[in-house]
């Protein structure tokens, strides 16, 4: 299957997307050359569906889902891609802290299996509709979501060192400061 | 070996007999494959035709556990691999020596503020030799090899309570954390 | 079970077989690291694999927002240790992008020829592991000799074997010594003959082809839906290389081809990594002739402050498409790393590929995937 890469550019990218995906898509940017598409939580299977489906725009390889945690407000983003046009498109999704839900896209695409499971192992984003949501890196008994920013990870000895007040040795008479211009 | 038991303490009828044996056991010290990371590929390497360790007689990488004499902890242990190296460590027939290979294994390595690594092997089970090294070049595991079989051939095959060498035992060891008692 | 209602014939009384469970643990030698499975057999053939993870779990994602973005780089080569140069690599093109460095050109031709050379070591280890797995010793001592020669030429110019540390952000650490050149020169001459050995000894072996043709076949669409890159992928066909693609740092400028299989088992997997070791010469060759001077490093201070923003990069590894998504907030740590690995989405595939098969085969699928735990558990 060698496909005939029709390149889009981005703007077109964004203009088709912002044609098919209508009112579900709240915000449609181009970041680095990315198609950034953010949507509301109840609203991600049928942007992910169009965003599949679509002829121009078939995102039919899930790259990976990524769960950042702002501290306000936590985020799941879709990082997807065609092979046949070379504009990667990303699918921002804002979660609430408390309570990080967003239904599941395993039956999308099978690949999302395993990365929903290692969101909701480091987040605690629950993928309501996932097959078998359990922990898949860290211990199955483990209590912690450890990639949060509030979670306190066993044995993290210093979690945040301050460069600023170590002692800095002190100078040989003609060498210059090295130190970063802040 | 029943004969040797019956003293309690090595003597000059035993010497021999226990040289014997120790030349015999450090001689053919046939390791256990329990290379977990990046380590392992150096550990593979040093049996690989530039650095030979066959030359030593440790070419013979058992897979099973109740097979091997020395189990070459090679990569990170994590919290998740703890309760298996202790029972792998269980399952090898005596005698049975450890080698911690790398600096994770020595003491956790680069992983020190990891929630998940266990800071060295030696809070597990008991460690003969350390080697460092990120990864220590299979020439640097051949010499703690070596300083292995130094050890090995210190060895006694006289008592019936033979207290095995090596590092801090501690044979309770259960994952506790500063919070004491959250997981 | 229809396998035993066979044997006993319809009507009568049926030999009832119990499906056992075994662990294929996180200790075995067939299961390249730490991966655990667990089997659900009828007797010797796999009716279901769970495969469990998390063995190496070394929490690279939370370290990195300890680290500042120079220390992080000195760890980061462990993630895929067998090709640790294309993990430095990719997290310093995320990096230079958020900053919007441009790389001197001397410096993305070394970072081509050491990326390259680390590409055919570590197909090396994935043709040899994999013969290891069907029961063959001797690709696997080769294997490992011919490592050492390109271990010589890397320590030459890295200083180490295995983990680099050679790149930084902004180029690479210095330059390459004068006798480089000669000494890749050489080793590139005596280089396809091993491959054509290599390929004598297996590709025509009765056994191994029975053992691999037609056996675990991903079809492209499922390649595309589990999300798997690479020589994995590109056996299916599915025509995807990212240094064509993309054209990434100075690839655009070498003509070389991107193997193809058409079946997508596990033979087509192995003979796209032998092909691309040949490819990978080639760029080798190409990238020697046209090493131009200049400085070989932006020269930038030690604490770097990248501005907020986001970012994601990839690269093509040996087993994939490395990705780093960077998100950092203007300060000297990043806020948060994330790693995405190819054999992640590959190991995904295993419960598929084995189903129905025999032990035997879910050892030789696997070896066929070149797995390697360490980019899996991070």
């Amino acid at each position: 299957m060698t496909a005939e890469i029709t390149k889009l550019t981005s703007q077109d990218a964004l203009e088709h997307a912002r044609e098919i995906l209508g009112k579900f898509a709240r915000d449609l940017t181009i970041s680095d050359w990315h198609l950034v598409v953010e949507c509301r939580p109840d609203d991600l299977p049928e942007v992910a569906l169009r965003l599949r489906d679509d002829e121009k725009l078939s995102c039919k390889y899930l790259c990976c889902i990524i769960g950042v945690d702002f501290i306000d407000w936590m985020e799941a983003l879709y990082l997807l891609r065609s092979q046949e046009h070379s504009v990667p498109v990303r699918v921002r999704v804002r979660l609430d802290r408390e309570k990080p839900e967003v239904p599941s896209v395993t039956y999308i695409w099978s690949g999302a299996n395993w990365h929903e499971r290692e969101a909701y192992d480091f987040f605690g984003i629950k993928f309501l509709g996932h097959p078998d949501l359990k922990r898949i890196l860290t211990r199955e008994d483990y209590d912690t979501h450890p990639m949060k920013k509030d979670a306190w990870p066993h044995r993290v000895r210093r979690t945040e060192w301050r460069w600023e007040e170590l002692e800095r040795p002190r100078r040989l008479p003609g060498e210059p400061d090295r130190r970063e211009r802040s | 070996m029943s004969v040797l038991e019956k003293f309690e303490h090595p003597n000059i009828l035993t010497t021999t007999t226990d040289w014997l044996f120790n030349w015999a056991r450090s001689n053919s010290l046939w390791p256990f494959t329990y290379g977990l990371a990046c380590c392992a590929i150096e550990m593979m390497a040093s049996g690989m035709p530039r650095h030979d360790i066959a030359r030593f007689g440790m070419e013979v990488f058992r897979a099973s556990p109740r097979q091997a004499d020395v189990m070459i902890v090679s990569g990170t242990i994590t919290d998740k691999m703890a309760p298996i190296i202790r029972h792998l460590y269980h399952q090898m027939s005596e005698p049975r020596w450890v080698v911690a290979m790398g600096a994770c294994a020595c003491s956790g390595g680069m992983f020190w503020d990891s929630y998940n690594v266990v800071q060295g092997i030696d809070l597990l089970v008991p460690t003969d030799v350390y080697i460092p090294g990120c990864p220590p070049r299979p020439e640097a595991l051949i010499y703690g090899m070596q300083q292995l079989q130094i050890k090995a051939r210190q060895d006694t095959q006289v008592g019936k309570a033979r207290k095995l060498t090596g590092g801090p035992m501690s044979d309770h060891y259960e994952i506790k954390h500063e919070d004491g008692g959250k997981s | 079970m229809s396998a035993t209602e066979e044997l006993t014939g319809p009507g009568q009384p049926v030999l009832r077989l119990e499906e056992m469970i075994l662990n294929m643990g996180p200790q075995h030698p067939s299961t390249h690291g730490v991966l655990r499975l667990v089997l659900h057999l009828d007797g010797e053939q796999v009716i279901s694999v769970e495969p469990m993870l998390g063995y190496l779990h070394r929490g690279f994602e939370k370290i990195a927002e300890n680290r500042t973005y120079l220390q992080y780089l000195a760890m980061i080569s462990r993630l895929d240790y067998l090709s640790g140069f294309f993990m430095e690599w990719s997290y310093v093109r995320s990096v230079e992008a958020l900053m919007g460095l441009r790389v001197p050109k001397r410096a993305e031709y070394i970072r081509v020829i050491i990326g390259e050379l680390n590409r055919i070591i570590s197909h090396h280890i994935a043709y040899g592991d994999f013969l290891m797995n069907l029961g063959a010793s001797t690709p696997f001592v080769w294997a490992f000799r011919d490592r050492e020669d390109v271990y010589d030429l890397l320590e030459m110019v890295t200083g180490q074997r295995m983990m680099y540390n050679y790149m930084r952000v902004g180029g690479v650490r210095w330059d390459l010594p004068d006798e480089f050149e000669a000494s890749c020169r050489k080793f590139l001459k005596e280089f396809p003959p091993r491959i054509d050995e290599y390929e004598k000894l297996v590709t025509e072996n009765e056994i191994f082809l029975s053992r691999t043709l037609g056996m675990g076949i991903i079809k492209p669409y499922e390649a595309l839906d589990y999300g798997i890159s690479g020589p994995n992928a590109r056996a299916s066909g599915v025509d995807w290389d990212l240094r064509r693609e993309v054209g990434y740092s100075v690839y655009p400028e070498f003509d070389f081809e991107v193997p193809l299989g058409q079946h997508g088992d596990c033979f087509d997997r192995y003979k796209c990594r032998i092909e691309e070791m040949r490819e990978s010469t080639k760029i080798i060759e190409q990238a020697l002739d046209s090493l131009c001077g200049g400085p070989v490093n932006l020269k930038l201070p030690p604490m770097l402050r990248p501005p907020a923003g986001e970012i994601y990069r990839a690269v093509e590894t040996p087993r994939g498409e490395y990705g780093v998504y960077l998100v950092s907030n203007g300060g000297l740590r990043p806020w948060r790393l994330k790693l995405r690995d190819p054999t992640f989405s590959a190991i995904s595939m295993i419960p598929k590929l084995t189903a129905g098969n025999k032990i035997a085969d879910l050892v030789a699928i696997a070896g066929s995937l070149d797995l390697i735990m360490g980019g899996v558990d991070r």
